[in-house]
């Protein structure tokens, strides 16, 4: 179905060229995407936004060094978003003033009523955000492609710069922590990012 | 509230905030052969405006050019060395903005020596540079490191008529680097995301005549990252820091 999703190399190439609707078009398509994944690992929508908004900032900052894999910008997306989340304070400080300036739809609801009003989609399953997050960096990067958003092995190895070999050892390996995560129940609970920033 | 997606208001100030700084951004991988600081890292990538980048919105600031593009652009694909005809001159025209793009890997060379390098990752990857015209002058040569480097060339003569740069209290100029040169004071993108001005004297680095020199420099400076701060046109009050070098 290539005339349904022609990829982003055309639109990436006009973006590097200095072609802020093209950019704007990208921002369109993945937007959803980028941010279904950082409240997965957020579970609160300002630090989902924030880690979104510094994603899509460092694909622009970071583009001499993006990979498109199978004609994508996601994967890169999806990687940045992860270490984004990571490391929420680090990564968007460079760009806080501008965060700081982008609207916000006021009265934000309370983290946990957020929860409690979840549809059960992975997307604001906490205990699922917890046991990723326990996970090494790299294994949460093969899941978060393989498991999660559906790439196939040889794609995330590509924008991990793994080998093909090695991805599968991992993945193997994270699958079974992760089984074992959400097995015990009785695990504490790991902080989330912004109990982190207030702790 | 839908959970699944990014607030709506909040996606659409991030989208204008992107769109602006794409625009607002040097085309990627162009390298002048003008020695600036990271002049091999990434040369003019983050000055706003200036030389082949007025075609991207920047037409009000102070010392950019006016930018209008005449006659219908010509376009193909080449393989190696090739003097690419620009078709019948209209009226007016200054410059010759040349778009190219990879098609393989290689080292592709606008005629003024401004040359941009793709590996097998980066096909597609795309510049441009608006050259002056001589008298006459309906060709212009695209060289290529290798005579088997396939690229993409799309052509389009323009009018370019020059603004005045701006100047502030101190008597030092604002605004874009044009063919006069650079101002005093160069337009940027701060890493916090405003705009603002640089010292052109804060980004430019020591006086190199050869690639020894070159060569000791990228050494010396290795592993480093030099910020230089971002002001309002005032030349005075500090707004931001500008990422002028990364090595």
């Amino acid at each position: 179905m290539g005339t349904m999703n022609p990829g982003d190399g055309d639109l990436w190439s006009r973006s590097l060229t200095g072609d802020g609707d093209a950019f704007g078009v990208l921002f369109d398509r993945h937007r959803d995407r980028v941010y279904r994944h950082a409240y997965r690992l957020a579970q609160n929508r300002p630090d989902a936004e924030d880690t979104s908004a510094a994603a899509f900032l460092e694909l622009w900052r970071q583009r001499r060094k993006v990979n498109l894999v199978q004609g994508s910008v996601l994967p890169w997306l999806l990687v940045t978003t992860t270490n984004c989340a990571l490391n929420l304070q680090r990564a968007t400080r460079r760009y806080d003033a501008l965060l700081k300036k982008l609207p916000r739809t006021p009265d934000v609801a309370d983290p946990a009523d957020i929860y409690l009003q979840g549809s059960g989609l992975d997307a604001v399953d906490e205990r699922l955000a917890d046991a990723l997050r326990a996970l090494k960096p790299v294994d949460l990067q093969l899941i978060t492609l393989v498991a999660l958003e559906g790439y196939d092995i040889s794609a995330a190895a590509a924008v991990l710069e793994l080998s093909a070999g090695t991805a599968k050892t991992r993945l193997h390996r994270a699958r079974h922590k992760l089984r074992a995560e959400l097995d015990d129940m009785n695990e504490p609970r790991l902080l989330t990012l912004s109990e982190e920033r207030l702790s | 509230m839908n959970l699944d997606q990014m607030d709506k208001t909040f996606s659409q100030g991030l989208r204008a905030a992107l769109v602006e700084q794409v625009n607002t951004s040097s085309p990627a991988k162009v390298r002048r052969h003008r020695w600036w600081i990271g002049a091999g890292a990434f040369a003019g990538v983050g000055l706003v405006g200036g030389v082949g980048a007025a075609t991207a919105g920047f037409f009000t600031e102070p010392g950019a050019d006016i930018v209008t593009e005449l006659g219908a652009p010509v376009a193909g694909a080449y393989t190696g060395t090739q003097t690419i005809e620009l078709g019948t001159r209209p009226e007016g025209s200054t410059h010759v903005v040349v778009r190219l793009t990879c098609l393989s890997a290689g080292t592709i060379y606008w005629e003024d020596g401004a040359n941009m390098t793709c590996t097998a990752n980066d096909e597609r990857s795309q510049a441009y540079m608006s050259l002056p015209l001589d008298a006459g002058q309906t060709t212009t040569e695209v060289r290529a490191s290798d005579p088997g480097v396939r690229y993409e060339v799309k052509a389009n003569y323009e009018n370019r008529t020059p603004t005045e740069w701006a100047i502030n209290e101190n008597g030092d100029t604002y605004g874009t680097p044009n063919d006069q040169g650079e101002p005093d004071l160069i337009k940027v993108f701060a890493t916090n995301g405003k705009l603002g001005y640089a010292y052109s004297k804060d980004l430019q680095g020591p006086e190199i005549n050869n690639p020894e020199e070159a060569l000791e420099y990228m050494e010396s400076v290795k592993g480093t990252t030099l910020m230089v701060p971002v002001y309002e046109s005032d030349g005075e009050t500090v707004i931001g820091e500008f990422e002028a070098g990364s090595w």
